[in-house]
């Protein structure tokens, strides 16, 4: 909503350099992020708070509750107040950085989300490291050799791997490397918690992020494989091939740079999906993350720290997808006329 | 937010040799691929649909022989912790991943398509609205959405219904938005606003059949992804609740016993995945069909 000042929309903008109403549109879409987190917290505290304070105390103490003890848990947390009430005062608290605590495991928020949010951010960002890379080398090398059969092999595998779920992923790769081979720990859990050494703790991100980079690759790679293609029929390669340029820096620095732009806009769109493979990811493995974190909080009706993970990961969603379209607009100059749209 | 679902709208004029617009059924049936996934799919179709009445144990009886035993001659896959017959269970576990999907997919593309058509036809503040809730459905995290709607409501068949219809609607909606869009300047619609016509007709009798290709290959896709996201939900514990036999709740189950009989994970993981194989070439199938072999970047 600050964002509404930042932008001065009309034919006087139009004058202004690139660069300052790009700012423009990033404030906005700040903006609009922090205002669709607004909505995710608003959803999740009214879902949250369709169960009454009897059946969270039934749930937490057996179904033997008397009504007096009902009321003095209500009471305790507050359950009593109307939701709007309670809404304020958990909101007020959230973003002085207090989480609260859980009446249902009645430890902290904050103690269980935030070592799984760093887990988590850590896995993602190594997964997409190894991802994005290992796609673009994949898609280059199978836009070369278009047709050959080692381009047939692996789109025919990637066309399979891309169909399967990911916990199906997760779950032949962990057979198949913790099991039969055992070279690697089958759950991360104990690993990451009790990990005495960093080996130990390495090893156990091996699995969740290899299953990430299995279901990020055939898609990503097999966009970057359509779009050199066509960038190698261009008319600027051909005559890069006629200036007699190297073979590399035909394909990189001609091919690649024009193919980046479709690229990176597939990945922007779709990243953040691609990314909530996490959470079954994460399943697969016991991997003490923010995904095992909101199934578990999920499975026990655990609002508060629901509501902590949604807004956490929702954040980063959001924070993702501004990060994705910042790289398209730098990337693409021709959205550069269009970004005040 | 234009995504390239319009531009799969935009490649309406496609009409085959004879000039007649694409049929879906010959789309699938021209490719390799179309006709690899046809077959697996109906493989695992039969297998969901009769394989209820080939179980060689009921499949939710426990102690019908050794508990979690490997493959043997009287229980094929072998038993899990509770000694029941994972062949059984297999052969019974695949409906809710097909059926909730179906249901799910087709009510989000006749409430969001219906939408999208109106708000196309009509334009102005109709469209306006119509965009704008879209934009702000779809502005919200999938998954997320659906796991806070289920700790909230519960686990039930209709909770999973409801929100994987409310995750498609809008997605669904806009793409038919799109492809309205699209004819929606043709003669024939101007004939039939002539003829006076009601808007219901015109919706239905005029624009629909006309933007029957795109919104069928979409409708392939997102089945496609309903499939995958029910059978993780059920995976995740999150959608149908043991002792009822599913492919995904077996997987998660089996997990916890993969050493002692490894085909209690493996057998409905497979299943799992053949099915969603299938469906994936089915849906690149009719996809291609539309856009011509170009490439289209959809939003997941």
């Amino acid at each position: 909503m600050t964002a509404g000042t930042a932008v001065a929309p009309g034919p006087k903008a139009l004058g202004r350099p690139w660069r300052s109403r790009r700012v423009g549109v990033i404030a906005r879409q700040v903006g609009g992020g922090l205002l669709t987190l607004f909505v995710i917290s608003i959803v999740t505290f009214g879902l949250m708070s369709v169960r009454t304070p009897d059946q969270i105390a039934r749930a937490r103490f057996g179904n033997q509750v008397t009504p007096a003890q009902v009321q003095a848990f209500a009471q305790e947390y507050g359950l009593e107040k109307p939701v709007y009430q309670r809404y304020g005062t958990w909101l007020w608290h959230f973003v002085q950085g207090d989480m609260g605590t859980s009446y249902v495991t009645t430890t902290s928020v904050a103690s269980n989300v935030i070592p799984r949010f760093k887990r988590t951010i850590i896995l993602s960002l190594v997964s997409l490291l190894v991802a994005l890379p290992l796609s673009v080398l994949v898609g280059v090398f199978q836009a070369r050799r278009m047709g050959s059969p080692a381009d047939l092999a692996l789109l025919g595998f990637s066309v399979v791997v891309a169909a399967l779920p990911e916990f199906v992923v997760g779950i032949a790769l962990l057979y198949v490397f913790g099991i039969r081979l055992g070279w690697l720990p089958v759950d991360s859990s104990s690993a990451l918690v009790f990990a005495s050494s960093f080996s130990a703790t390495a090893k156990a991100y091996v699995l969740p992020a290899a299953t990430l980079v299995l279901a990020m690759v055939p898609y990503i790679a097999r966009i970057a494989r359509g779009s050199v293609r066509e960038a190698l029929g261009m008319p600027y390669t051909q005559a890069a091939v006629l200036r007699g340029l190297r073979r590399g820096t035909v394909v990189w620095d001609h091919a690649f740079r024009n193919a980046a732009v479709p690229l990176v806009n597939a990945v922007s769109i779709n990243i953040v999906y691609l990314l909530s493979s996490v959470i079954a990811v994460e399943w697969v493995f016991g991997f003490p993350g923010l995904g095992q974190g909101l199934v578990q909080a999920t499975q026990t009706s655990d609002a508060f720290n629901v509501e902590a993970i949604a807004l956490l990961s929702g954040a980063v969603f959001i924070a993702v997808s501004i990060l994705a379209d910042i790289a398209v607009a730098y990337l693409n100059p021709r959205l550069k006329a269009a970004s005040l749209e | 937010m234009t995504t390239a679902s319009e531009a799969v709208a935009l490649q309406l004029e496609a009409v085959d040799d004879e000039g007649r617009p694409p049929s879906a059924r010959r789309a699938v049936l021209a490719s390799w691929e179309g006709r690899i996934g046809l077959v697996l799919g109906l493989l695992v179709v039969l297998v969901i649909a009769f394989g209820r009445f080939f179980t060689p144990y009921p499949p939710n009886e426990p102690n019908v022989g050794p508990p979690t035993s490997l493959p043997s001659g009287s229980h094929l896959l072998g038993t899990d912790d509770l000694s029941r017959d994972i062949l059984s269970r297999v052969l019974v576990g695949g409906t809710v991943i097909i059926i909730v999907p179906l249901i799910a997919v087709s009510l989000a593309w006749l409430i969001g398509g219906t939408l999208g058509m109106l708000a196309a036809y009509r334009g102005g503040r109709t469209d306006a609205l119509i965009t704008r809730v879209y934009d702000l459905l779809m502005s919200l995290p999938p998954l997320l959405i659906v796991l806070v709607a289920i700790a909230a409501l519960g686990t039930s068949s209709v909770v999973l219904v409801l929100t994987i219809m409310f995750v498609y609607l809008p997605r669904m909606g806009r793409l038919v938005r799109g492809a309205t869009q699209g004819v929606i300047t043709s003669e024939y619609v101007a004939a039939a606003q002539a003829r006076g016509e009601r808007t219901a007709t015109i919706l239905f009798r005029e624009i629909l059949p006309n933007i029957m290709a795109p919104t069928t290959a979409d409708f392939a896709l997102r089945i496609t992804y309903a499939v995958i996201f029910v059978a993780t939900l059920n995976f995740l514990g999150l959608g149908v609740q043991p002792p009822r036999a599913d492919w995904g709740v077996m997987v998660a189950q089996g997990r916890g016993y993969i050493t002692l009989n490894p085909w209690a994970t493996l057998a409905p993981a497979a299943m799992i995945a053949l099915l969603s194989i299938a469906l994936n070439l089915i849906a690149d199938a009719l996809t291609q069909h539309v856009t011509r072999g170009r490439q289209e970047i959809v939003q997941l």
